[in-house]
């Protein structure tokens, strides 16, 4: 096993790819923060100079207007990290994974290296083995760095704007950050199957990212139906997903609703997305072990 | 398995549905030897390699290597092997030595160290940092044979390993697969370059519908290597009495006269035979009969034969 994950390593380190994936993510969290100060400041400088247009200042006037933005601002501080920073690393970083995971399995079928590796003696269960552990460092690695490009975008914005940089809970982003990470992996593991099934990266990124926006769509809509569906819809992966990444639990004690529906405690949505990886990468085994790699 | 056997495969068996690909296929290779694997595309030459290397499961059947069961014991039988597969699959993005290094890596021992110098060994030493994606058909198909080598293979199995070479290139090619089985392994080599086969293998293994339609060495094959032509009035009798000479294998009537299989120093003896009957030849023309001719004859025939059944 320390072999074939060597030479994984050493192929994957090679990689543009993976380089790119990584550089969005960090590039990503300063930008998005930067980008939410200046144009809140922005705003803000026109609602305070009495300048902004009347359609900015909203139905409760432009003091209540102030207030809101000054509490998005206020978000962007250490602070908030576990909630805004982690937030956002969640919503990329799923979109990413979504598109690595794939192209991680999917380009051994398409450069023909699959019949390389294999008749090199490695096993297929070394094969799936080493595909997913260096899938899971690759995410381990993703959410650390855009914890890490967040918290620094956080300390340059409150720096910019003479907010407080106190206040920084390591814990609760490592807890966040640990939740996060956990919740990717259902996704990567059922992407990295449709691209070991269709063997393809195309079509388990394409079918991914379908999987992602329309199934969150489709609970939705089950339980606008019918409340009572809301135990079949915390089945699925999105909803669990979504507790998961929520801090509010630990932090109100309440449980958070989605879609006018309370949502999974979070060791149920953790239980039901281990079931949902093990049912991935046990179909991905048996598709890869029953098929042979041809030649032509 | 006899100890200089170091590849054997026995009664193999693969099914795609109602397709039979390879039917009871036995073959074996010894060390120091080279078997050619001839046979039309479609044969059944790369499903039959592909069992031997674990990437296709067979219907039914075993493949050993140096006594190990591909199927059961894969891991350590694939160790002792060195496979180049018809199309030559690398990483792009890695240069030539990094996807070597990255086999090497994966098979272990002391396969790192071997890198560089098969490299060199292979031509590729000044061009080890440009990456896979912009080699060469011919570089492609050097890499692919360093990279069999990097294990200390006891097998070495090449598929079409000339492709794409130029005629210096092929010649490169021949030298090292004898150097190979001077060195002590077993090389199997599946090409659809006869002149190449005839050339480099002991022995050659010819497959038709995924059956084996015959197996011998060159001489054996190409019935002892050649032949006559004869032009004569009464080509019936004297296929008659050309039958019965030693060493003649096959007499065949032509426009002109007959055609005889037998080795080239029984000229003479099919002239005397003739004349001891009265029959005149007006030409007695020796013949080579090449692995080319044998090959066609073979395949020809077999594809008129009915088809397996499935």
């Amino acid at each position: 096993m320390l072999r074939p994950l060597r030479s994984e390593l050493y192929r994957m380190t090679r990689r543009l790819m993976p380089r790119v994936i990584l550089g969005a993510m960090f590039g990503f969290g300063l930008v998005f923060y930067e980008l939410i100060y200046t144009t809140v400041s922005q705003q803000l400088g026109l609602l305070r100079s009495g300048n902004a247009p009347s359609s900015v200042t909203g139905p409760g006037g432009t003091e209540a207007m102030i207030r809101q933005l000054e509490q998005t601002l206020q978000q962007l501080a250490p602070a908030s990290i576990p909630e805004l920073g982690v937030g956002l690393v969640a919503g990329l970083g799923t979109v990413l994974l979504i598109v690595y995971g794939p192209s991680h399995l999917g380009t051994e079928y398409g450069w023909g290296t699959l019949r390389t590796l294999l008749a090199s003696g490695l096993s297929r269960r070394a094969f799936l083995a080493t595909k997913l552990v260096s899938l899971l460092l690759f995410t381990v690695a993703l959410t650390a760095l855009g914890v890490v490009s967040v918290t620094a975008a956080s300390y340059l914005v409150s720096l910019q704007a003479g907010f407080d940089t106190g206040g920084l809970d390591p814990a609760r982003i490592l807890s966040a950050s640990w939740r996060t990470g956990y919740a990717f992996l259902p996704y990567t593991a059922l992407t990295a199957l449709i691209a070991l099934w269709a063997r393809s990266s195309g079509a388990g990124i394409a079918a991914g990212l379908v999987i992602f926006f329309v199934e969150g769509l489709a609970t939705q809509l089950l339980i606008s139906l019918n409340r009572d569906l809301v135990t079949v819809a915390n089945l699925g992966i999105s909803r669990n997903v979504a507790s998961l990444s929520r801090l509010s639990v630990s932090v109100s004690g309440s449980t958070p609703e989605s879609a006018g529906a309370p949502l999974p405690d979070q060791t149920q949505a953790a239980l039901v997305l281990a079931a949902w990886i093990v049912a991935f990468i046990a179909l991905a085994y048996w598709r890869l072990r029953s098929r042979d790699v041809t030649l032509a | 398995m006899p100890a200089d056997v170091v590849l054997r495969t026995q009664g193999l068996v693969k099914r795609f549905g109602g397709l039979l690909a390879v039917d009871h296929l036995d073959l074996e290779v010894r060390r120091g030897e080279v078997v050619g694997l001839l046979g039309p595309n479609g044969a059944g030459k790369s499903t039959t390699i592909g069992m031997i290397l674990g990437l296709v499961a067979p219907t039914a059947g075993r493949a050993e290597v140096v006594g190990l069961d591909v199927t059961t014991r894969r891991e350590q039988a694939l160790a002792r092997v060195g496979a180049m597969l018809e199309v030559t699959s690398f990483y792009p993005y890695l240069a030539g030595r990094e996807n070597l290094m990255a086999v090497a890596i994966l098979r272990g021992g002391a396969a790192p160290t071997r890198v560089d110098p098969l490299l060199a060994r292979l031509g590729l030493a000044q061009r080890a940092g440009s990456r896979f994606r912009e080699y060469s058909l011919g570089m492609r198909q050097r890499l692919g044979i360093a990279s069999t080598l990097l294990g200390d293979p006891a097998v070495v199995i090449l598929d079409e390993p000339a492709n794409g070479l130029d005629p210096a290139g092929q010649r490169e090619i021949r030298d090292l697969i004898r150097e190979l089985a001077t060195e002590g392994r077993g090389v199997l080599l599946a090409s659809h370059l006869l002149h190449e086969v005839e050339q480099v293998c002991d022995r050659v293994i010819v497959i038709q519908k995924g059956r084996k339609i015959v197996e011998g060495s060159l001489a054996e094959i190409t019935h002892g290597g050649g032949g006559y032509a004869i032009t004569i009035a009464d080509a019936q009798r004297a296929a008659e009495v050309l039958r019965r000479v030693s060493g003649v294998t096959e007499v065949r009537l032509t426009e002109r006269g007959v055609e005889v299989a037998a080795p080239p120093e029984r000229g003479a003896e099919l002239n005397r035979a003739l004349a001891e009957e009265r029959l005149f030849a007006s030409a007695i023309v020796p013949r080579r009969s090449t692995l080319e001719d044998v090959f066609i004859e073979l395949t020809e025939k077999g594809a008129n034969d009915a088809p397996p059944a499935a």
